[in-house]
């Protein structure tokens, strides 16, 4: 018969065996367009942990780490809802005069980028104090933004002027404007700032740009591509093609696709996990998260979350 | 049907006066899925679904398909029983997965960027196949709100909703029907 201090050796070594090894958390905040509102996945967890109500027909999300918060743009309602990570919980609501579509949090968590879809313009929004804000009129619709790690400079893509428009934050004002494609939409920026991808969803390709000297080259894509999103180390960029349902992974030293793979219909929102090395795409068609495992670039499984997910823009928060 | 067939018409003559589809829209695509369990074999009802030159054979909207090659590109348009056409463009037809995919591409359709995916599963029962139609859409009205009546998300949603559920009934009715 057992003594009770080795059963309790015993219970003690097989629960140690079986506790999952501690990971740093990742959490996905995903916008749902037809339900208004934000799915909260726990990617270690591979579920939705919360679903938190926002306004009308919810599309952009932007995360700053450090400030706790996620703001997410309610493009019908013209407001954006501020989220609490704390306690995944609405706390304040920005009323805009305007549609807020595309949002960017600046490196430096100092300053939330909004593009007004109707009005043609950026507002900048201190997140210090949402009163204190700055305009700049930049080009037709502009859709997918993106901020330079030193929080200096903001690329645009105007949708309905084929161009990026490049932005100095300090003065705000247009410096630079970069004919791209058709139909510019999602943008992603290598993490040394040194190239730009933009998405031209009518020419289905993806403009890769030198932010030095501007060169740009093609690739070629899926139908309708819409969003991009460059693994951590730089050698990886992933595109929804919304038309495919399929998500392209592209080589970037070779400029070559190397896999092709099946996700959700209507893939649209593209983000990079780097603490577990996934790509997360949002369908919007079947209403669900598709999982990549980057270093193997196969599907890992679908998480269910609200209806029609868009998640456009940055929304991975991850533990630093 | 008439019924239908009227709120067809009423969808479409606000826009009768509109340039047919233009390329900007809104910033809020629509989305209607539609599906239905027809008695017949799957093969059968591909078939159908896939022969893109005859809509008019199970569409009841639709008065006659014209059937058009552009190059390697395969068009049809459209006359509708209300008057009118609509323009579209072939972008696959896959007879392993069962799945045609097309796009609207002008005519007087109340939406803009209009692209479709119908498709035929075996199921549920024996003999039976499930006609899937999906649609994604955005409204023709693309300035600042206010949006005016006949171009709003609403007047798109309601169209392509009155043309899936027509159109998927009567294919059911005419598949079932013939033997």
């Amino acid at each position: 018969m057992l003594s009770m201090k080795k059963l309790i050796l015993i219970l003690l070594f097989t629960s140690c065996a079986c506790a999952p090894t501690i990971k740093p958390s990742s959490m996905a905040y995903i916008t749902n367009q037809g339900d208004n509102t934000v799915s909260v996945i726990d990617i270690q967890q591979n579920k939705v942990i919360d679903t938190i109500k926002v306004g009308k027909a919810p599309v952009g999300v932007a995360i700053s780490s450090k400030l706790k918060r996620v703001f997410i743009s309610n493009v019908e309602s013209n407001n954006i809802s501020v989220i609490d990570t704390a306690n995944n919980k609405v706390i304040e609501s920005i009323a805009l005069q305007g549609s807020p579509v595309g949002l960017a949090m600046a490196p430096d968590h100092n300053t939330l980028y909004v593009a007004d879809w109707f009005s043609d313009r950026i507002i900048a929004i201190n997140t210090a104090d949402y009163s204190q804000r700055r305009e700049v009129m930049v080009a037709k619709a502009p859709a997918g933004l993106v901020v330079s790690a030193d929080s200096n400079t903001l690329y645009v893509a105007a949708r309905d002027s084929n161009e990026v428009a490049v932005v100095d934050t300090k003065s705000f004002a247009v410096i630079k404007r970069i004919a791209v494609g058709a139909h510019p939409f999602g943008l992603s920026l290598s993490n040394d700032g040194s190239y730009l991808y933009v998405v031209n969803v009518y020419d289905n390709t993806v403009s890769v740009i030198n932010t030095r000297t501007l060169a740009q080259s093609k690739i070629k894509m899926g139908e309708h591509p819409y969003c991009a999103v460059a693994s951590a180390d730089n050698k990886t960029l992933y595109v929804t093609n919304t038309q495919d349902d399929t998500v392209s992974v592209i080589d970037l030293a070779s400029q070559q696709t190397v896999a092709l793979i099946d996700v959700g219909m209507t893939p649209e929102g593209i983000s990079y996990d780097v603490a577990n090395k996934f790509v997360l795409a949002a369908s919007w068609g079947e209403n669900k998260v598709s999982v990549i495992d980057a270093r193997t670039n196969n599907l890992k499984g679908h998480i269910s979350t609200g209806d029609k997910s868009r998640a456009f823009g940055q929304f991975i928060l991850s533990e630093q | 049907m008439n019924k239908f067939l009227a709120m067809l018409a009423l969808a479409i003559l606000p826009n009768l006066a509109l340039v047919p589809l233009v390329f900007a829209h809104g910033p809020t695509p629509q989305k209607v899925e539609k599906s239905i369990v027809i008695k017949a074999a799957p093969a059968k009802v591909w078939a159908m679904v896939k022969d893109f030159g005859n809509l008019h054979a199970w569409h009841p909207a639709i008065a006659s398909t014209k059937l058009e090659k552009k190059g390697d590109e395969t068009h049809r348009t459209l006359t509708l029983k209300s008057g009118g056409e609509i323009h579209e463009k072939l972008r696959s037809a896959d007879d392993k997965d069962m799945k045609l995919k097309y796009e609207i591409t002008g005519g007087v359709a109340p939406v803009a960027d209009y692209n479709s995916v119908m498709t035929v599963a075996a199921g549920p029962g024996a003999g039976e196949s499930t006609v899937t139609w999906v649609g994604r859409f955005y409204r023709t009205y693309k300035l600042n709100p206010p949006i005016p009546a006949g171009q709003d998300d609403e007047t798109a949603f309601n169209f392509i909703t009155g043309v899936y559920d027509s159109g998927l009934a009567n294919l059911k009715k005419v598949l079932e029907n013939s033997k």
